[in-house]
């Protein structure tokens, strides 16, 4: 594939927030992975902030922050999300179920949907440019990355890419009445990541190619078969996963769970840590790798 | 411009099922939406007439209680639309789905149990999120080697078509599955209801005192294939699709702007993919919701857009309900329908036209169709025009 240069990332998640690609310390050994709310009202006006939810919060806090960099008009706002807008969906249900036919208010049902959050940004901006949003569980910001990959070789130079997901305390007791066990359920996370991507304008970091699977080979076999197609020394590239450690792989590696805690789109914050990485040049490419029950997606970033 | 041949048709909707059914339907004027109790009140809505035991059977599926009724619709349609075509790992194939509610009808029964001071069942949430609707209807047709969902509201799998054209046009796929599925639900009809905008009445789509939608439910899907592919298959290329685009309103977040930006510049640009000028379309299938809002900026759209050469124009959602994420394709195979038989499709519903313009079809016409302009709007500003041609 063609490079896709990254010019600026900002995220929110349990390290807090995260602008540009120099990051301050890594908090390690966190307990829980709620994301730490910066002050939202600095970039979204008071009176939008106050009915959303904290994953519509979170992508527009992070998708305005990059807007305010630059005076450009984006040509695309993609957008990737697991479950979507759950707290809204959590509250409408809860409307409806309590009063079958009485008049509710429609706010819960309007945010609930899964475009929410590409919406209100396109809405914030005024941006009347290609606007999606891609939901495929734990590849929904690799297939936001892949339909990026493709706007922008059909033509559209400045691309605002993201990715979010938030936790609500129903997902533990789901998990909890389906047999999980606290170890796991502590582990649940959230965050949102946003990028400037342009294959048009160069800048030092780029996504060198992307793939995602739907019935892999193991992780490590795939990952041997994906470095050696893009001719990566495994000693010069850092492996990020969005899980557990990869089994049988003598790489350097490291997992966001640890740092942002589980959900469906770590991938995206997987790659603002990438960059960093790559910024302070400790290696010269990071392979993120996101895995399904069967599938596996990798995205491999590289500098100049 | 690499060509984007449709092979494969499958729809089921308050119409029936399948792509032919569907003509004749559209073409006799029925209407799909009938009134039903619900909590003791009379409402209007696009059902299926199928349990969910019978889609499982139609389908060829096994009935289990924890598979969402999207994904049965989706089945259902998505396998008339494959056919005999098979899925090989030499022809790199893909499946995007478009959907909004997934499995939100087993996710209510959950909340209606904890309502109930009652036990949830935990296992009713395993279709919740949307992509798992996609998998469960991939992995039942086949190996498919990428499946995405895409869900931006009422466009959501007009975009899945756009999208699997594309991936056609990069060259990175030869066969692509495109389309969506929405079940009727609770969420949806009381969400529309707590807007206001649900019609209590039957829905009367681009007629002066409309009063908003009815809901419907479906799936319907389109095989695209890429020249290679055709080759393979010999699948017979029912007609072209041609050109495609996706804008933003960035007006409001349920409601479109009264000039329809966000339609105008999907209109326009989804022209200029093609390189077709404005008179050179033949019938347009209209969102045509039945909402105020709705009817009247995407009219103003459309004028904008064709000025004096405003071609026929119709909405079919009088006849299926708004069947929200499966708009776009079911609307899409329609489109193909025209294409094939040579005939606009009418609005059989309108009492009284909001426009004197003669383009607003009342009744099915038959004339020759070479173009056709396909329209789905949703929540969030989100346009999207496709154009179909004849082959």
């Amino acid at each position: 594939m063609q490079k896709l240069y990254i010019h600026h990332a900002v995220s929110i998640s349990a390290q807090g927030l995260w602008e540009g690609f120099c990051l301050s310390d890594l908090k390690e050994k966190l307990q829980e992975f709620q994301a730490t709310d910066p002050e939202y009202k600095t970039v979204i006006p008071v009176m939008a902030l106050r009915r959303m939810s904290k994953i519509t919060k979170m992508a527009l806090m992070c998708g305005l922050t990059i807007s305010k960099t630059t005076t450009l008009d984006w040509d695309a706002i993609i957008v990737g999300t697991g479950l979507g807008n759950l707290a809204d969906t959590e509250k409408f249900l809860n409307l409806i179920s309590g009063s079958a036919t009485g008049l509710n208010s429609p706010t819960a049902f309007t945010q609930s949907s899964h475009n929410t959050l590409s919406g209100q940004i396109a809405l914030q901006l005024k941006n009347h440019g290609y606007n999606m949003t891609h939901v495929q569980r734990n590849f929904s910001f690799e297939s936001a990355l892949k339909d990026a990959t493709l706007q922008s070789q059909f033509g559209m130079t400045n691309i605002l890419l993201g990715a979010a997901d938030e936790h609500i305390p129903l997902l533990d007791s789901l998990a909890r009445e389906a047999g999980y066990g606290e170890a796991d359920i502590s582990g649940f996370g959230e965050g949102s990541s946003f990028f400037h991507l342009s294959a048009d304008i160069p800048s030092e970091i780029f996504v060198k190619d992307s793939l995602i699977k739907m019935k892999a080979q193991t992780p490590s076999e795939e990952i041997d078969a994906f470095l050696l197609k893009n001719q990566v020394d495994r000693k010069s590239c850092l492996l990020l996963t969005t899980a557990d450690l990869i089994s049988n792989c003598d790489m350097d590696q490291r997992s966001v769970a640890e740092l942002v805690g589980r959900y469906m789109t770590s991938s995206g914050i997987a790659m603002h840590l990438g960059c960093s990485y790559l910024s302070e040049q400790a290696y010269q490419h990071v392979l993120i790798c996101a895995t399904s029950s069967s599938g596996l997606g990798l995205t491999l970033l590289s500098h100049e | 411009m690499t060509k984007i041949n449709i092979t494969g048709l499958g729809v089921v909707s308050a119409l029936g099922i399948s792509a032919k059914h569907h003509f004749n339907q559209l073409k006799s004027g029925m209407i799909g939406i009938g009134h039903y109790l619900r909590a003791e009140q009379y409402f209007y809505a696009g059902k299926v007439p199928f349990t969910n035991q019978q889609l499982s059977e139609l389908g060829q599926v096994p009935f289990s209680d924890y598979t969402s009724r999207t994904a049965l619709l989706g089945i259902l349609a998505a396998k008339e639309a494959l056919g005999k075509t098979a899925l090989d790992p030499g022809m790199p194939s893909a499946f995007i789905n478009g959907t909004t509610v997934g499995g939100m009808d087993l996710s209510e029964q959950y909340f209606e149990a904890k309502g109930k001071g009652e036990q949830g069942d935990a296992a009713l949430f395993q279709m919740h999120d949307l992509g798992a609707n996609s998998t469960y209807i991939a992995e039942n047709l086949g190996d498919f080697q990428y499946i995405n969902t895409i869900s931006t509201a009422c466009s959501s799998s007009a975009n899945a078509i756009m999208l699997g054209a594309q991936l056609i046009h990069s060259g990175e796929f030869h066969r692509v599955l495109v389309g969506g599925t929405d079940a009727l639900c609770n969420f949806t009809i009381e969400g529309f209801k707590s807007l206001m905008i649900y019609d209590t009445h039957l829905c009367q789509p681009f007629d002066v005192n409309r009063r908003g939608l009815n809901l419907g439910e479906g799936a319907a899907y389109l095989l695209l294939e890429s020249e290679e592919s055709v080759k393979q298959s010999g699948n017979r290329c029912f007609a072209r699709l041609s050109g495609w685009a996706n804008r933003n309103d960035a007006f409001h977040n349920t409601g479109t702007s009264p000039e329809g930006i966000g339609a105008q510049q999907a209109m326009c640009a989804a022209l200029d993919t093609v390189g077709l000028k404005p008179d050179q379309i033949s019938y347009i299938n209209a969102h045509g919701t039945g909402t105020q809002n709705n009817d009247s900026s995407e009219l103003a759209a459309m004028e904008a857009v064709f000025g004096d050469s405003l071609p026929d124009f119709s909405s079919t959602k009088g006849a299926t309900g708004h069947t929200l994420a499966a708009s776009g394709a079911i609307e899409a195979v329609f489109a193909v329908q025209s294409l094939l038989q040579n005939y606009a499709f009418g609005n059989f519903s309108i009492a009284e036209p909001m426009t004197a313009s003669p383009s607003l079809l009342r009744k099915a016409v038959s004339k020759e169709i070479q173009h056709v302009m396909s329209n789905s709007f949703g929540f969030g500003g989100n346009s999207t025009s496709l154009i179909f041609s004849k082959n």
